[in-house]
């Protein structure tokens, strides 16, 4: 089986719709990537695709996947040179499209055959197409994963299996299921032996019952009776033939003399009715005479019966001719009428026009009444409309001119609300004159105070300063007198008498300062000491000075700035105005803005007045305006309402002084029955003629057909009198009289003639029953009948008896036979049956000793036979270090073989259990055994092929150079198989260069294929 | 000029569990040796510098010392590698240009074999025209294949083949590239010629299996991949220094392998392992096989138990790799502890008791394995379990049980 194509929608970690084409790829791929990104899933899809399950047990449907995602996996294979592709879909439960809850959907599969370039369908129902699968691919789903498909950390499942456990699946792998048949066939038709033994030694016993001690004799003894009994039979048996043939002979006599009394019998009858008989032949003769003139004679009757009808009819159009003269005056005095109705009906046409003129009229003269009514009506709304109008507008003027009386001068108002304003605002003004002089004076007089506090400290400043600088005088005077002194003792101490004075130069030195060395030298010292004290008070003074300085300098400049301003403040405020205190100017701002306050409110009441007149003047006008319309509407209506009343005098005239209508309605009937009666009078006129038509010409065709029949009948009376002459007769009665109907004719001929035969017939069996009768006597059949009774009865019971006989004799030596029988049957199902009872022991390991079952003798030498494969491989694998090799010894016990699996270490020389290898070595030994198995199984008949292997995962188990060994290997032996490999050993990738390198992203896995 | 040509190093191999690299550093001072001896302007290695892809720490520290101890005998001396199967290209072409500069020369890139790498000495000048090994999907199409498939031929209309596979059709590929570019130099060489009156001689370095060649046991097998490569193309060169095939040998008139540097399979014990040392000039070559002696041998034996633990004439292989083939009947027990304390290097051990029973087995499962009938298969059964032959009426009994049981089954 070879995968070509595989397509993964939304399963295991890839999402949306994966492809791999497997074709791509060599013969040895790898299938790599981390762990975890979805390697083996590749190989679960492809078990699912076969099986309906993935190997690994995990769930095939993505976790990715939504409910509206498709997932499937579609798998394009070959399997022996049929390519073939199944599509399976996983069963689901998702949400529902429509409606809450959710819906349960079965798995799904489907299976194409691959024909010419197309693929054609080959099963959809799940069962089918599973059962399908495993033919095709030959293996079940746990035989795939044990040869094909190695699963992770599956295989080493099987290698380390004991008996037991590994039993069951090589009785699937091996075909050992005839073994297990045959087997238990044997042990079935052994116990069946054994039940048919027992059942024939029962029937045996019975049957020996049935038959008693002697059946020998019983048997001589009912063949000796069985012969008696059959000479009775034969005896009886002749009598009654004789008795038989006598009563035959008797019955025949009898039936002769029978015969003969019959045939007298039937000639007497004839005899009666001779005479009959031949006047029925006279009349025969006589009415075949007549048939001849039939045709004529009947012509002639139907004629004369023509003419009577003529006659008749003739008769019948003169009665109605009659009949149609007897009314013609009625029909006259129906015309009359008709002309009187028809004048009377145009005079009342004239009535009805002047009556319809007067209705007119009438009608006119009413619907002018309802307008004057109308107008009148108007008339009185109008004069009312105007008087209210009136009244209203009356109000409103007086209104106004009350307003208008009060009118101020509004100009006035506004002038004095101005003067006002300005005061208020010039209150204002004072008010902030004052507090602003308030302010400067305010301020005048802390520049003052300032100005004092600088003075005062300028003339301090400036004492100090004095101070100081006497102090840096005669600190300056002592350093100095104290340098010369030091300056005076250094040169002292210099001086030599005789050498001149560097100061005076004097040689003589009388009196140099600090004159006594030591106490100079000290006093230097010391004095150098003072010098410095000196110096720094000194410096200290000048410093001090220095500062006096810059404060008496600074002090200056501050009271002159203070000066300055102090001026410039005064000289404005001697540029004040005079102005008013703060509390006088507040309280003439009060008095203002109440000025203000009044004038604003007289303006106001002002305005609102205007505002009054305004609309009185306004409403005026509209009650004018509705005052003038209601006037203009009185004159109207009083026009309306002359108008209509000369109209409704108009009327009047015309009308007639009463409603018409009556005179009209009574009119209208007179009328309507007077011209239904006029059409009935014509219609009954025209009835009446068209009577006497029909009359007419009823009489004229009558007589014309009279005329017709008189000439046929003369024609036909003279064909029937020569008829009659020619066919002998006299007269037509005599004719009439003889003829016979056809029906008639035709009995009495029949009639005739079977008499004549019967004659003749009577004659011959009245001589033939006499010839019969002679010479033989009347029989007494009643003494034969009894004596015939008889022998019969004898005959039946000579019969039973030898039945009987017969019976028992029979019975008798059946019973022995099958007494026989049963023994020789015995006997040799005895050797029979303990051959198979034997053998159903052998074959199902029942013997004593080694118990081996068949079946398991097979499988064993199946198992030895893959054990054998595996071994070469793992020689190969492990460098010729381990064997493989079935376990011996596990034979013994309950009939299982052994199939334990034990591996042989060349270094130790020892076997030991499967199970003790490491995790590599066992890797090794299960890649040897799987390649073992899969070459027993397609070499046996009919076995697959299996041109895949696929490893997942193992190799990382392995170390380099046992790796290398075991690619080594499987790439030998694998011949035309392809080898597929999961693994994410790195060394792998760089060994094998077709690869499926699988990466797992956040969202799903991706696949690629490198080679 | 003379190069030396060596190849399939290996370096970091171990057999039988057993580290190599002690051995291999011995045999690297060999050649060493013989570098300073010969003093050959090119050492050359033509594949299979390392045993695997990701290579142990120790193994590239002692190539790394090799060729510093080649460039410390003379600078001068170029050095030229290319990658084998066994080698990952990429890591061993690691920083290529800079070691070109230093007259290393690591080819990784196929796609630059027409660029030869050119070493002058004296007068001489060499083109060594080197040729990674070919991973399926070396070479980028640029010449169309033609479709000289079958598939393409059945008319099935497959695409053909886009990407190169197969070791031959890359390798025609390459010869392809490098003789358009050696007939390019060697136009130009004729217009130097005039002037320098010496030509250049070409020589060819690849690893792969060449058609006619001895293969090892120790060689690995190319996956998935067609392995021979035509060796007519090799006329067209001066020289062909050949990796890979692990037994010194020469294909046609230019190719030579020089063979791995140590026995690598105790199959191979029997021949001498070594390099080669070749005088090079325009249009000849002549190649001397330098036998190098290993630290210690790859020896096997074939004897009894006896005898190989206490036979004194193998006392000189006691510090030898040794396998020892036991040939006695029945299986020895623990023999592996005994014979290492003679032969402390014993890597290996088989019994022939384990082999005959495997010879038996496959012969015995052959003729099983065609369709035992299962008549017969009672027979063996009866004889197993009863030890005599079933009676005629017993077989017959059991024929007639089969097909009545084979009937019923569906």
């Amino acid at each position: 089986m070879r995968l070509r194509n595989l397509v993964l929608s939304n399963v295991g970690p890839y999402v949306g719709r994966v492809e791999l084409d497997f074709t791509e790829l060599g013969d040895v791929f790898l299938v790599c990537g981390k762990t975890g990104s979805g390697k083996t899933t590749i190989f679960d899809a492809v078990a699912y695709a076969l099986y309906g399950s993935a190997v690994s047990g995990r769930d095939i449907v993505s976790h990715f996947a939504a409910d509206g995602d498709e997932v499937f996996v579609d798998l394009d294979f070959e399997a022996g040179r049929q390519r073939w592709r199944v599509q399976r879909k996983p069963a689901r439960t998702v949400a529902k499209k429509r409606g809450a809850g959710t819906t349960d959907r079965p798995m799904e599969v489907a299976l194409w055959r691959r024909e010419a370039s197309s693929w054609i369908p080959a099963g959809g129902k799940a069962t089918e197409v599973d059962a399908a699968l495993e033919r095709i691919i030959g293996l079940s789903s746990k035989e795939f994963i044990k040869i094909v498909l190695l699963p992770q950390g599956e295989f080493q499942r099987f290698l380390e299996m004991n008996t037991g456990e590994r039993t069951p699946i090589l009785e699937k792998l091996f075909p050992v299921d005839l073994h297990a048949a045959v087997s238990d066939l044997a042990r079935e038709k052994a116990k069946e032996a054994e039940a048919r033994a027992r059942d024939l030694d029962d029937r045996i016993r019975v049957s020996q019952e049935a038959l008693g001690a002697e059946p020998e004799a019983a048997l001589v003894a009912a063949g000796r009776e069985l012969d008696s009994a059959r000479a009775a039979e034969k005896a009886a048996g002749g009598a009654l033939d004789a008795a038989k043939a006598s009563g035959q002979a008797a019955a025949i006599g009898a039936r002769a003399w029978a015969e003969l009394e019959a045939a007298r019998g039937e000639r007497e009858a004839l005899e009666a009715g001779a005479s009959q008989a031949a006047s029925l032949s006279a009349r025969l003769s006589r009415a075949e005479a007549a048939v001849g003139a039939s045709a004529a004679l009947e012509a002639a009757g139907r004629a004369r019966q023509e003419r009577s009808a003529a006659e008749l009819s003739v008769s019948a159009a003169s009665a109605a001719m009659a009949d149609s003269d007897s009314k013609a005056p009625g029909a006259a005095s129906t015309r009359e009428r008709l002309g009187e109705l028809a004048t009377g009906l145009a005079a009342m046409d004239r009535e009805a026009g002047l009556l319809a003129a007067r209705s007119m009229a009438w009608a006119r003269l009413l619907g002018a009444s309802d307008r004057l009514e109308s107008a009148r009506t108007r008339l009185g709304t109008a004069q009312a409309a105007r008087d209210a109008a009136s009244l209203s507008l009356a109000k409103e003027v007086v209104a106004l001119e009350a307003l208008e009386a009060g009118v101020a001068d509004s100009k006035a108002l506004s002038a004095e609300r101005d003067a006002a304003a300005a005061g208020a605002e010039a209150g204002r003004e004072a008010v902030r004159l004052s507090l602003e002089s308030e302010r400067f004076s305010a301020e005048l007089e802390g520049l003052r105070s300032r100005l004092a506090v600088e003075t005062a400290s300028r003339g301090d400043a400036a004492a100090r300063l004095a101070e100081a600088t006497v102090a840096l005088a005669s600190a300056e005077a002592a350093v100095e007198s104290r340098r010369d002194a030091i300056a005076a003792e250094r040169l002292a101490s210099r001086l030599a008498d005789g050498q001149p004075c560097p100061v005076c130069g004097s040689p003589d030195h009388p009196a140099p300062a600090g004159a006594e060395a030591g106490v100079a030298m000290r006093a230097g010292q010391h004095d150098g000491g003072k010098l410095e004290d000196t110096e720094r008070a000194l410096s200290g003074a000048r410093n001090a000075a220095r500062s006096m300085e810059n404060d008496a300098v600074a002090a200056g400049t501050r009271a002159a700035q203070l000066e300055k301003t102090l001026s410039q403040r005064e000289a404005e405020a001697a540029s004040l105005l005079p102005v008013l205190s703060v509390a006088e100017s507040l309280a003439n701002l009060r008095a203002a803005s109440g000025r203000l306050e009044a004038a604003d409110r007289a303006l106001a009441l002002e305005a609102d007045r205007s505002v009054e007149a305004a609309r009185a003047r306004a409403a005026i006008g509209r009650l004018r305006g509705g005052f003038d319309a209601a006037v203009a509407e009185l004159s109207a209506a009083a026009a309306m309402v002359s108008a209509a009343e000369s109209a409704a005098a108009e009327a009047a005239s015309g009308a007639g002084g009463s409603d018409p209508g009556p005179l009209v309605d009574a009119l209208g009937m007179k009328r309507a029955s007077v011209s239904a009666e006029q059409a009935r009078l014509e219609s009954e006129l025209a009835a009446w003629e068209r009577e006497r038509g029909n009359a007419v010409a009823r009489a004229a065709e009558a007589s014309a057909r009279r005329q017709r029949a008189l000439d046929a009948l003369v024609l036909a009376e003279a064909d029937a009198a020569m008829a009659l002459a020619e066919s002998g007769f006299d007269s037509e009665e005599a004719w009439a009289a003889s003829v016979m109907g056809g029906s008639e004719l035709a009995a009495s001929k029949a009639e005739v003639m079977a008499r004549a035969n019967a004659e003749s017939s009577s004659a011959a069996r009245l001589a033939a029953a006499e010839r019969a009768v002679a010479g033989v006597s009347r029989p007494d059949l009643a003494a034969i009948e009894s004596a015939l009774g008889l022998a019969e009865a004898a005959y039946v019971a000579a019969r039973e008896r030898l039945d009987a006989a017969a019976r028992a004799e029979r019975d008798t030596s059946a019973g022995l036979e099958a007494l026989a029988g049963l023994v020789a049957e015995r006997a040799a199902l005895r050797e029979r049956g303990d051959r198979l009872v034997a053998m159903a022991r052998l074959l199902n390991g029942d013997t004593e000793g080694r118990r081996l079952s068949f079946k398991n003798y097979a499988l064993g030498s199946y198992f030895a036979m893959v054990v054998d494969r595996a071994s070469v491989r793992l020689r190969e694998m492990s460098d010729a270090r381990y064997d493989m090799r079935v376990a011996e010894g596990k034979a013994g016990g309950r009939g299982r073989v052994g199939l334990d699996l034990e591996v042989l270490d060349s270094f130790t020389g020892v076997a030991r259990p499967a199970s003790s290898l490491s995790g590599g070595e066992k890797f090794l030994a299960s890649i040897s055994l799987a390649l073992g198995l899969s070459d027993v199984i397609v070499s046996r008949a009919g076995g697959v092929a299996l041109d895949s292997i696929f490893i997942d995962e193992g190799f990382g188990s392995l170390d380099d150079e046992t790796m290398d060994r075991a690619i080594a290997a499987l790439d030998r032996v694998r011949g035309e198989r392809v080898i597929g490999i999961v693994s994410h050993v790195a060394e792998l990738r760089s060994r094998i260069p077709s690869r499926i390198e699988v990466e797992k992203a956040r969202r799903g896995s991706t696949l690629r294929v490198v080679s | 000029m003379r190069i030396f040509h060596l190849a399939d190093l290996h370096l970091g191999k171990s057999i039988h569990e057993r580290d190599l690299l002690e051995d291999q550093r011995h045999a690297l001072d060999a050649v060493l040796c013989a570098v300073g001896a010969e003093s050959p302007a090119c050492v050359l290695i033509a594949g299979d510098v390392f045993d695997r892809s990701v290579p142990t720490a120790e193994a590239v520290t002692l190539f790394g010392s090799f060729a510093a101890a080649i460039k410390a005998i003379d600078p001068g001396i170029a050095i030229v590698v290319i990658p084998g199967n066994h080698d990952s290209a990429a890591r061993l072409g690691f920083m290529a240009t800079v070691l070109a500069q230093a007259g290393v020369h690591i080819a990784s890139d196929p796609e630059s074999c027409d660029s030869p790498v050119v070493v002058e000495n004296g007068g001489d000048r060499t083109r060594f025209w080197l040729l990674p090994f070919l991973t399926p999907g070396a070479f980028h199409r640029e010449s169309p294949v033609p479709d000289l498939s079958i598939a393409g031929q059945a008319g099935l209309f497959d695409e053909p083949e886009p990407i190169l596979r197969s070791q031959a059709d890359m390798f025609a590929e390459a010869m392809r590239r490098i003789g358009e570019a050696m007939s390019g130099e060697r136009t130009r060489d004729q217009t130097r010629e005039l002037d320098s009156g010496t030509r250049a001689a070409d020589v060819l370095v690849c690893h792969a299996f060449a058609r006619g060649g001895l293969a090892s046991e120790s060689e690995r097998v190319f996956l998935g991949t067609a392995e021979l490569v035509d060796g007519t193309a090799f006329d067209a060169f001066d020289y062909v220094a050949l990796g890979h095939l692990h037994r010194p040998q020469a294909v046609g008139s230019r190719g030579r392998y020089p063979g791995s540097i140590l026995a690598y399979s105790f199959s191979e014990s029997d021949g001498e392992r070594g390099f080669l040392s070749v005088e090079l000039s325009p249009g000849s070559s002549l190649a001397e096989f330098r036998p190098i002696s290993p630290l210690r041998r790859m020896v096997r034996f074939h004897g009894s138990y006896d005898r190989v633990l206490s036979d004194p004439a193998l006392s000189v292989y006691e510090g030898d790799y040794v396998e020892a083939v036991l040939d006695d009947a029945d299986a020895v027990l623990n023999p592996m502890e005994a014979l290492r304390r003679r032969f402390p290097n014993i890597l290996s051990l088989r019994q022939a008791a384990f082999e005959r029973t495997e010879v038996r087995g496959v012969s015995g499962a052959a003729g099983r394995s065609e369709a035992l009938s299962i008549a017969d298969e009672f027979a063996a059964f009866h004889r197993e379990v009863r030890e005599v032959d079933p009676e005629q009426a017993d077989a017959a009994l059991f024929a007639e049980l089969c097909e009545e049981a084979s009937r019923e089954a569906p």
